[in-house]
């Protein structure tokens, strides 16, 4: 997955010529927020020997989410991918991509997860505005991001500082 | 080198010296500089490991991410590294990811760079490449490669190298007092022990000692050359004492002898003229004069007397030619030459004789005795030539190797076997018998004697009927 992210940056790399859509890149940088984000203590020792990352909305990433995440670890821990349906059950998500298909109900569900130690994601217009942690956006046909840092600490996430740095915007 | 052997005592010690010296000082600063060289070169790489670690770790979300600009970033923080002459990110497969160059370098070339798992250093001819594989959450994400320029270790080698040097220098310097010093120590009393040593040889004087007795080896030495000496001196004093002695002994009894032999032969002699003289007025007695045998008898008898006359005049002569005082003066040899030849032509009628006399120089010596010697070597000559048609004899002088001028008589005669060379002067020796040639054998024995009152030598050269030669010097 590495390696691909790497030959989109060199596309005249003559021995991968690979152009990845848009959510295949953002699925990895989903993975890679889980390696860079550190969760309370309590929370990864009440999430048992699993990792979850959840999708909930209409799915657009189809199947490159299974296809690139399955059998990848965090932390030591099995990655779990989970679509959800139901607000009840975002407590057991460790990391929550929002649908732009939830753009109307946004307010309610952040209002659901306020103070849940979840790392929300979405590729929604103004969604750290609105009260997400990490948004997506296409720079140039490159995917970038933007962080909400007061949302993340209010959740006790820690964003580390080699994620905010390559993140286009950073509020706190 | 070869020439070592061949250098002064002083010279040696000083070479030996300064070559330890010089040598331990140049093993022992070669052997710190590769040391502080291989030590520094760790340092370096242990440096650029660091730097490497710390990239690797700053720029694994610029990777991950995919973000080649913010890697860029991260590999810029090194511009305030001294000696950091560029830094590369690759991708696993060994793709150039990010790069970063100060302004005006030469761009780098990812050849001959081998990517593998584990970190690995390349020393090039003016650069380190260090090669850091990037390592996130277990996986290899790329690799850092960081270069640094060699200048501070060329830098670090100049000045150990100026350093090196002045060390030497100063060693050498102060090498070169302390061997002067202590090798005038070492030196100076052999030296003094040659020149005592080579007095005594030129002038015999035992009385002289080498001074310097100290408590080294070179004190011992001099005690026992001085022991030696003091040795030597008293055995050559006892010598000579021996030889006074023994010749003052040897010349008693000689003149002893002497006088004997001369009263001996003197006594004879009247007797003889008492025997010779009735011998003869036997011979005139009227009785006798039928009596043919007893004439014959009384004939013999006194051939025998003048014989025996003619031997003790030899005798006296040549006890004289030992005991009378010289009357030395100058004296031209080619006049007692002719008259010599005067002399003794009247024996010699009847017999083709060819004299080649050559110009003698003048001499000093005794007129009367230089006479006795050319009588009796010109008489012999004439004698053992006498079967020679023509007897060439020659008498010349010629100069010899030591530059002194050696006479010589020389003959065509008999000659003699140079084995018995030995026996020519000695009293009563004779290579002949008197039946072929007559004679008393004191001849050669009186000039000898002559020669050698004259501090001259004389010898002889010849082979049997080649003629002899007989040489001498005054």
């Amino acid at each position: 997955m590495l390696c691909l992210l790497a030959g989109i940056a060199y596309g005249s790399d003559p021995v991968q010529p690979l152009t990845l859509t848009e959510y295949e890149v953002q699925a990895a940088f989903l993975y890679n927020f889980a390696k860079f984000v550190e969760w309370p203590p309590e929370v990864l020792k009440s999430s048992g020997d699993t990792f979850t990352l959840c999708v909930t909305g209409a799915d657009p990433f189809g199947n490159d989410l299974d296809d690139e995440l399955s059998g990848k670890m965090v932390r030591d821990k099995k990655l779990a991918l989970k679509r959800i349906m139901q607000s009840k059950d975002i407590s057991t998500c460790q990391v929550l991509f929002v649908s732009a298909s939830e753009d109307n109900r946004l307010g309610a569900l952040l209002s659901k997860i306020n103070g849940l130690p979840v790392l929300t994601v979405s590729d929604m217009d103004r969604f750290i505005d609105r009260g997400g942690m990490i948004g997506f956006s296409m720079d140039d046909n490159r995917v970038r991001f933007s962080v909400n840092l007061a949302a993340a600490d209010k959740a006790g996430l820690k964003i580390s500082s080699q994620v905010l740095k390559l993140a286009k915007a950073v509020q706190s | 080198m070869s020439a070592f052997k061949d250098y002064s005592i002083r010279k040696k010690l000083m070479v030996m010296s300064l070559g330890a010296t010089t040598g331990a000082l140049v093993l022992a600063c070669g052997a710190f500089m590769v040391y502080d060289a291989i030590v520094y070169r760790a340092g370096l790489v242990s440096n650029l490991s660091t730097l490497g670690e710390i990239i690797s770790s700053n720029a694994a979300s610029s990777v991950v991410f995919n973000d080649p600009a913010s890697a860029a970033k991260t590999l810029a923080s090194l511009k305030a590294r001294l000696g950091i002459i560029g830094a590369d990110i690759y991708t696993p497969e060994g793709s150039l990811f990010a790069s970063w160059e100060p302004a005006g370098s030469v761009p780098f070339s990812s050849t001959g760079i081998v990517f593998t798992g584990s970190e690995t250093h390349r020393f090039s001819q003016d650069a380190l490449i260090l090669l850091h594989p990037m390592i996130f959450d277990k996986a290899l994400i790329g690799y850092v490669v960081i270069r640094s320029d060699l200048s501070s270790l060329k830098k670090r080698f100049k000045r150990y190298t100026g350093i090196t040097a002045g060390v030497l220098i100063v060693s050498f310097i102060v090498a070169v007092l302390i061997s002067l010093q202590v090798g005038r120590k070492i030196s100076a009393p052999i030296l003094h022990l040659v020149e005592v040593a080579q007095a005594i040889s030129e002038k015999k004087d035992y009385s002289v000692r080498a001074k310097g007795e100290g408590p080294d080896e070179l004190g011992v030495l001099i005690r026992t050359f001085n022991a030696m000496l003091t040795e030597i001196g008293r055995l050559n004093s006892e010598l000579e004492q021996k030889v006074v002695e023994r010749t003052a002994q040897l010349t008693a009894v000689n003149k002893e002898l002497e006088a004997f032999s001369y009263s001996v032969s003197h006594d004879l002699r009247a007797p003889l003229r008492h025997i010779g003289g009735f011998t003869d007025l036997l011979l005139k007695n009227v009785a006798l004069q039928e009596n043919a045998v007893a004439r014959r008898y009384l004939s013999m008898v006194i051939d025998s007397v003048r014989q025996m006359g003619a031997l003790i005049d030899d005798l006296l002569s040549f006890s004289r030619m030992g005991r009378s005082e010289l009357m030395k003066g100058r004296l031209d040899l080619n006049d007692i030459i002719q008259n010599v030849i005067a002399e003794l032509t009247p024996g010699t009628e009847g017999r083709a004789i060819e004299w080649k006399i050559g110009d003698l120089p003048e001499i000093h010596g005794d007129t009367a005795m230089m006479r006795v010697v050319f009588v009796n070597l010109l008489s012999n000559a004439l004698k053992y030539s006498r079967g020679r048609n023509p007897a060439v004899i020659e008498v010349g002088s010629e100069r010899g190797p030591d530059g002194k001028t050696v006479f010589f008589v020389r003959d065509n005669g008999v000659g003699f076997d140079m084995k018995y060379v030995d026996k020519l002067f000695g009293v009563f020796q004779r290579l002949h018998t008197v039946d072929e040639f007559e004679g008393t054998g004191i001849g050669l024995a009186t000039v000898r004697r002559i020669i050698q009152r004259h501090e001259g030598r004389i010898w002889a050269q010849a082979a049997v009927d080649q003629g002899a030669t007989f040489y001498f010097t005054f």
